[in-house]
């Protein structure tokens, strides 16, 4: 009777304890990963050569450079964007529509 | 309040075990603090001094120390709940409820001297119920499983914090957010944690030169963002990774923000017990040594893509009178990436710090002792070595304590060995050109 809710304390530690070596993982860390963003300020407008996004699920926005294949009617607001960054949103890029066509 | 003689009082009852009458008391709390009810270990004692109301009383626990940046404090404590008064439930002990836990011992006439322990919220709850025996479990966790997404819930926006904003400002304000509307509150009975945390003066007036430009310390130098889905805690340790410091709850229940050991040298830290090998409070050592974390060259990229250049920063432990150094045993060498760091200083001020920490040998000594309730991590204590020549009072830093509640039971005590850091050489490189 005791050793299940000992047990299940020592899976809760052990899986914090997992989730935090995963998430310090360098290759984890350093391999870029991809969000789907909806435009909220077009390029220009107030943060020069960045856009305004707002990352799906997300209300914050975070104004964040572009790839410099997208042309001026393709970033304006309400168009959908696919964001990429590796360790940090900081790093983060508009770097494909949300389809990853152009 | 306690006075200080009564305090030497309970040192040299310490040092005396067989005299110890351990007391522990768990306070539970009201959101604004105060005490609505309290359970001890006294048996013969009811609920708030009322026999007509429950009868139960604290017959077993322990209480876990680590000293880590992040959640400290860890206790289990066992009673028995026949009259159900500290069910989990809604009506009686439920999601959100604070525990303060005190102990300590009664001195020669009768005060009973307590020491805080810390404030904990409830996290696992089990009940045993048999004939005639119900026995209620609660698992306790300190308040920072209220802000590392094991008891509240994560981000649910993505969290700025702007360049030049306080560094310990913005920590207030992440501990002043609303459990409710997730937004900034001046309601101390909505924030996360309404206790005015404990903040280094340390930093006040430092600065910092960066590409020839000065940079106070207590700035946050470059926007710091954690994404949705994230949690509370990954914003303070953000912004403590900025000035390198030691954030977590103390014992009273107070988040602090202290300078790490490459700021303030351990050896002028206080010495809380000093333990001989022929003193009754002394039951026994174990000691190991870790070597393989052991690295005598740590190289940091910073990895902030707005940066001009691609910054790297390398310490290296190439000191002749060091143990450790490169000249001695080899080139053992380990790499980071730093996301955000944009400049070769900065790079290498890090790496400075981590190899500071990774080039010591780190000899772990576990003590076996007699409890004793004033011991805080990240303090010393000091053993005298009979067992080596010339018998060394040697010092050591404690990491982490286990401490019974049951009136039997031995304290064990980890620490490591406190030792003079080796003299750093540093290169800076700036690779490239962002065109």
């Amino acid at each position: 009777m005791a050793l299940y809710p000992e047990a299940q304390q020592v899976k809760q530690l052990l899986t914090e304890l997992v989730n935090n070596c995963i998430d310090n993982n360098e290759t984890i860390k350093s391999c870029i990963k991809a969000r789907r963003a909806v435009v909220t300020t077009a390029a220009n407008t107030s943060v020069a050569n960045k856009v305004g996004v707002t990352i799906i699920g997300d209300n914050t926005e975070i104004f964040l450079p572009y790839n410099s294949t997208f042309t001026a009617t393709q970033l304006v607001p309400n168009t959908l964007v696919s964001v990429w960054y590796s360790y940090s949103l900081n790093n983060g890029i508009v770097m494909k529509n949300a389809r990853w066509t152009n | 309040m306690a006075t200080q003689a009564q305090y030497q009082q309970y040192l040299q009852i310490l040092a005396n075990p067989n005299k110890i009458e351990k007391i522990v008391q768990l306070d539970f709390l009201n959101d604004d603090g105060t005490v609505a009810f309290v359970i001890d270990n006294e048996y013969k004692k009811g609920y708030g001094g009322n026999s007509s109301l429950s009868r139960a009383f604290l017959q077993d626990g322990s209480l876990d120390v680590s000293l880590q940046n992040g959640k400290r404090r860890q206790a289990s404590v066992y009673f028995e709940n026949l009259d159900r008064q500290f069910d989990f439930n809604v009506n009686h002990l439920w999601m959100g409820q604070k525990i303060r836990i005190k102990a300590g011992l009664v001195l020669p006439d009768g005060y009973k001297y307590y020491l805080p322990q810390g404030v904990f919220y409830i996290n696992s709850p089990q009940l045993g119920w048999k004939p005639n025996s119900r026995k209620q479990n609660y698992t306790l966790i300190d308040k920072w499983g209220y802000v590392d997404g094991t008891l509240f819930g994560k981000l649910r926006d993505t969290y700025i914090v702007p360049v030049g904003n306080n560094i310990f400002q913005a920590m207030q304000a992440v501990l002043q957010t609303s459990k409710y509307t997730l937004n900034a509150t001046t309601n101390s009975l909505q924030m996360i944690d309404n206790i005015t945390p404990l903040f280094t003066n340390y930093y006040n007036n430092r600065t910092t030169t960066s590409n020839g430009q000065v940079y106070l310390n207590t700035e946050v130098p470059y926007q710091i963002t954690v994404e949705y889905g994230k949690n509370f805690s990954d914003i303070l340790l953000a912004l403590n990774d900025l000035i390198a410091g030691w954030i977590g709850y103390d014992a009273t229940g107070k988040m602090t923000v202290l300078p790490s050991e490459n700021d303030i040298a351990d050896q002028t830290k206080p010495i809380q017990w000093e333990f001989t090998t022929t003193s009754p409070t002394f039951l026994g050592l174990d000691e190991t040594s870790d070597i393989s974390q052991v690295f005598n060259e740590y190289t940091i990229v910073g990895e902030a893509l707005d940066s001009t250049v691609a910054p790297v920063g390398r310490a290296i432990n190439n000191d002749a009178t060091s143990d450790t150094s490169i000249g001695r045993i080899g080139r053992k060498s380990q790499i980071e990436s730093a996301s955000g760091y944009y400049t070769k200083e900065q790079c290498a001020a890090l790496a400075a710090f981590k190899l500071k920490r990774s080039t010591v040998l780190q000899k772990s000594v576990t003590f076996s002792s007699t409890p004793m309730f004033h011991l805080q991590e990240n303090n010393l204590i000091t053993v005298k070595r009979t067992d080596k020549s010339g018998a060394p009072i040697e010092r050591h830093l404690i990491q982490s304590f286990s401490l019974p509640f049951s009136q039997t039971g031995q304290m064990s005590i980890t620490a490591t060995s406190v030792t003079d850091y080796p003299n750093i050489t540093i290169e800076e490189v700036n690779y490239g050109i962002i065109s």
